[in-house]
């Protein structure tokens, strides 16, 4: 059997380069994000030293992270709530009705999706600009919306359609009303979808970068754009920009370990179900 | 009995149905055609953005017919098809294989899936700045690694022109094929295990099996992510503004990078936007492309 167990060995083996290749980047950034900055420069390099937190406590006050976080959260709830309420209804709308050329609106629905970021910020920040609403929340939650809606009302259209109308009729049969019944009955059953739905759609606010960017002024300024800072200068503070990218890093691991289930269903259902 | 796919309903409840899907479709009109519209039109422009538009001059087509001969834009193109090439065709061969390797029974299956789902969920921008630090040509983990072997020589792998690009592209594969792996990996699982017994029994080889059995099983989804991919790095900005800028002359200018510089650092919004419109048409035709692609396939 020693060709069995090479076999297995190659596998697991190359398995672990790839492994190890994911993790050697964070693991060496959230490492020297604990050290001094002394200890980060130092060669041969110091694995175990003292571990200090004087970087993290820097960025939580000189650099306004905690800011940033409560923009990140407001912004990604805003944008969480409208695009669910919206999209949810609209999905199904879809689902169960038939209606004039509703095959053509669900593909422009479908398109909002394919939109370049780039073209739509420019144009947005015109708008924003006239409207006097550059660097508030909405502006970036309108702007989150705006792609995230028809990624909703599609996922949510498919869930819907799997759901029997028999169901329903015979809710309506019993006394419910029409939204009555899609509330008390179909929306518990398509909850995985909901679930699956509102993750990615968080995520994908939480994590936007270019509208955020353009859109927010110092005060609302999100996450990811806090993150760029830290980017530009040539002189970087190395022990400050590791503990920014480590402290925006590990509440993002957490919990998407915590809702990978939930993740999984939701990026490939879409493969999937075609 | 025909499996009832629709809601009767008669003429009074039509209100509810344009209740449920009014606000649907009023808020994408507002938020995504309306200013794509309006910037279709102001492209037709030639105005600033100190002047906020009041000093615009009516130009037509003008800016797009001096897109089609700069030479930037073109290198940018040039830039953004050489980095989708590398990165989509690297990240779905690299995907698939992994995929392949994954599946069977392996001890801490969970954490496996766990370790390898985590870069995709990461911001595009964090993921950026961690390499940027990997990448530094002083301190960085490659510098480290060759000092520690002895070899003092610094490689610039964000400042040097000949490689900025490749590594740009390879911080992009290391975010982006856990996707890949994921759908893949999922596709495999449910390959219908008879074709596969039966081939064993006819003494067919592994390789043979995954050319004639995976392969042609997965097609559907391998386009589907390779559509996914390559709209996605097509679109890029966030890893590469925070890796470089638009990187060592211009090596690394996405196109998007470049609308952007075009209209918010130069100020020249009339023409940002004639670039950010042909950047949206050329998406939307591959995407036409694949849709028509796909309903042959289906028939």
């Amino acid at each position: 059997m020693k060709k069995g167990t090479t076999l297995v060995l190659a596998r697991y083996s190359l398995i672990g380069i790839f492994l190890i290749w994911i993790l050697i980047p964070m693991g060496w950034v959230v490492l020297l994000s604990t050290k001094s900055t002394i200890d980060i420069f130092a060669f041969p390099p110091r694995i175990f030293s003292r571990p200090t937190l004087e970087h993290y406590i820097h960025v939580f006050t000189k650099y306004n992270f905690d800011q940033y976080f409560l923009n990140s959260i407001i912004i990604g709830a805003g944008t969480l709530i409208v695009s669910m309420v919206v999209g949810t209804l609209g999905g199904y709308a879809f689902a169960r009705f038939r209606f004039s050329h509703k095959e053509k609106i669900a593909l422009l629905v479908l398109m909002s999706r394919m939109v370049p970021p780039i073209t739509l910020v420019l144009p947005l920040y015109i708008i924003m600009m006239k409207l006097g609403l550059l660097g508030t929340y909405w502006a970036v939650i309108i702007a989150h919306t705006s792609f995230n809606l028809a990624f909703v009302c599609w996922m949510m259209r498919a869930f819907f359609e799997e759901v029997p109308v028999e169901i329903e009729e015979s809710a309506m049969i019993d006394g419910c009303s029409r939204i009555g019944a899609l509330i008390r009955v179909t929306l518990p059953i398509v909850s995985p979808g909901i679930s699956a739905s509102a993750i990615l759609c968080l995520l994908v606010s939480w994590n936007e970068f270019l509208f955020a960017l353009v859109l927010t002024s110092t005060r609302t300024r999100t996450l990811p754009v806090g993150i760029a800072s830290f980017s530009g200068a040539v002189s970087v503070n190395w022990g400050a920009s590791m503990a920014a990218a480590t402290a925006a890093m590990i509440p993002m691991i957490v919990v998407g370990l915590i809702i990978q289930k939930y993740l999984i269903r939701g990026l490939t259902m879409g493969a999937v179900k075609g | 009995m025909k499996k009832k796919k629709f809601l009767n309903y008669q003429t009074g409840e039509r209100i509810f149905l344009y209740l449920l899907l009014l606000p649907l479709i009023t808020i994408i009109s507002i938020i995504l055609i309306f200013p794509l519209g309006y910037s279709f039109f102001l492209s037709l422009f030639s105005w600033d953005l100190f002047s906020m538009g009041k000093e615009k001059i009516f130009i037509f087509l003008l800016h797009y017919r001096n897109a089609l001969v700069d030479r930037y834009f073109l290198k940018s193109i040039q830039n953004t098809l050489l980095f989708l090439g590398g990165a989509v065709s690297i990240e779905l061969g690299l995907g698939f294989a992994i995929a392949l390797l994954l599946l069977g029974k392996l001890p801490c299956q969970k954490v496996i899936n766990s370790i390898i789902l985590i870069p995709m969920i990461m911001a595009h921008t964090i993921v950026a700045l961690i390499w940027k630090f990997v990448y530094d040509s002083s301190f960085g983990i490659f510098r480290l690694f060759l000092r520690t072997i002895g070899l003092d020589k610094e490689i610039g792998w964000l400042t040097d022109k000949s490689i900025a690009l490749l590594s740009v592209i390879i911080v992009e594969i290391w975010q982006s094929t856990p996707f890949v792996i994921l759908v893949l990996f999922a596709g495999l699982c449910i390959v219908p295990i008879n074709p596969i017994e039966a081939a064993k029994i006819d003494g067919a080889s592994y390789s043979q099996i995954v050319r004639y059995i995976f392969l042609p099983f997965l097609k559907p989804l391998i386009l589907f992510v390779l559509l996914l991919r390559t709209i996605d790095a097509y679109k890029i900005f966030d890893l590469i503004y925070v890796l470089t800028r638009g990187g060592p002359g211009m090596t690394t200018e996405s196109i998007s990078m470049y609308a952007y510089k075009t209209g918010f650092i130069k100020c020249n919004m009339g023409y940002a936007m004639a670039l950010s419109v042909i950047i949206f048409v050329i998406v939307l035709a591959v995407s036409l492309l694949y849709i028509f692609f796909l309903g042959k396939q289906k028939s």
